[in-house]
């Protein structure tokens, strides 16, 4: 299914002049923060289509409602292999902000609401491109 | 803060009806468990009878899941006084202690029901999950094979589980995905036909009919594929493709979003070499 689901969401991108610039993955086990084969082979997969695609793990022990410290580490391919990018250099455009927002749908529960491809899968009017939550994501800005 | 019953104007009966309906069909939607079941046994333990100790061990567990460790002990502690020396509740002493990470005494814990009683499946259960929690993949997989040669023998192979659960498409559509990651025109061709078999138990699988759609693509399009074996596979494929742009067109009832997918749909099946007819 996982070929389905690119193919599908990649030809949904075209059509909306998006492109699936990365991965992110948070492993079942939360001291676990190493991406596995699977991760790297996935994203592998879509830096083929694009050569600057990010390979994004998630620290799940470092989730909170005020976490002021990023949760996340990036991956970027380099001579075929993925390599952590260096913690001291920023990850994200804002983090503080990044994470305001988070907690703000965190409190509101938006998680109850937010459809991934497996669920679009179970009933097809379920929407993988959330609408709903991009707009309150949108409006806490 | 406002109770449930205020807040959603539900009566005692029907909280715990809803936690019913919830045990019954297995859901694991624990934080609605914890918010209803604290509320029910704080206020209404008395009226609930019999189903209070389900009801005890139901919300312990979601309580677990939400990592209210306060709401869980009490829970074992009114299951503990009522059934002394039961070994379902000694489980559930268990898992508070893996959710607590304390992985040694949870083991520990588990081993001795099995020393009282070999037969006890769910001390198996979690002794598995520690090792998978732990990271001890290897462990893991011996403890399940001991696991599968004490009680499942090989029904919990899909094979076996196929066989005695004939109409169960569930079964069928993830032997056909097993086949197809495997790979090779051999097992291409296996899992059209498991897809197929899903598709005819249930026709509203929407995995099945993508999977059959995949296979037959494949084999369609492979140079070890005699001319008929093509021909026939190209053909399932462009029913297959037809049906998928059906499903979409029956869920999108015209709303602007669906109607971008739909098109995503048509596109992607264009792009895979087979067209619809």
């Amino acid at each position: 299914m996982m070929e389905i689901s690119l193919t599908l969401i990649d030809t949904w991108c075209k059509e909306n002049k998006y492109v699936i610039a990365g991965y992110y993955q948070a492993n079942e086990r939360i001291k676990e923060t190493r991406p596995n084969q699977f991760a790297e082979k996935v994203a592998a997969r879509i830096a083929e289509n694009f050569s600057e695609a990010a390979l994004i793990m998630v620290d799940n022990s470092k989730i909170s409602m005020s976490c002021y410290d990023p949760a996340i580490s990036v991956f970027e391919h380099h001579d075929n292999k993925w390599k952590c990018r260096d913690a001291s250099i920023d990850c994200c455009e804002d983090w503080s902000e990044a994470q305001k927002i988070m907690s703000a749908l965190l409190e509101d529960r938006s998680y109850d609401s937010l459809i991934d491809f497996d669920n679009h899968l179970d009933d097809l009017r379920n929407d993988w491109t959330n609408p709903e939550i991009n707009k309150s994501i949108l409006h806490l800005c | 803060m406002a109770s449930v019953s205020d807040m959603y104007d539900v009566t005692w009966e029907e909280m715990r009806d809803k936690l019913r309906k919830w045990r019954d069909e297995n859901y694991r939607n624990s934080e609605q468990i914890v918010e209803v079941g604290e509320e029910l046994i704080q206020e209404h333990a008395s009226k609930l009878g019999d189903d209070v100790w389900i009801i005890y061990e139901q919300v312990m567990i979601a309580a677990l899941d939400c990592s209210r460790d306060d709401l869980a002990t009490t829970c074992l502690h009114e299951l503990q006084k009522q059934f002394q020396g039961s070994h379902r509740v000694k489980r559930l002493a268990g898992m508070r202690l893996e959710a607590l990470e304390r992985y040694d005494e949870a083991f520990k814990m588990y081993n001795d029901i099995l020393q009282d009683d070999s037969t006890n499946t769910a001390a198996r259960k979690r002794k598995i999950a520690i090792l998978k929690a732990q990271g001890k993949s290897t462990e893991a997989i011996r403890e399940l094979n001991e696991y599968l040669e004490h009680y499942a023998k090989a029904a919990f192979s899909l094979e076996e589980l196929m066989m005695t659960n004939p109409h169960n498409h569930l079964y069928c559509e993830q032997y056909a995905e097993v086949k197809y990651t495997q790979g090779g025109i051999e097992n291409l061709e296996l899992s059209r036909k498991y897809f197929a078999q899903a598709l005819k138990l249930n026709n509203r699988n929407m995995r099945a009919l993508f999977g059959l759609y995949m296979s037959a693509s494949h084999i369609g399009a492979s140079p070890k594929a005699s001319a008929k074996v093509k021909k026939d596979n190209v053909k399932y494929a462009a029913w297959a493709a037809s049906q998928i742009n059906r499903a979409y067109q029956l869920a999108g009832h015209g709303t602007k979003e669906t109607k971008c997918s739909l098109k995503a749909v048509e596109e992607m099946l264009e792009s895979m070499q087979i067209m619809p007819s």
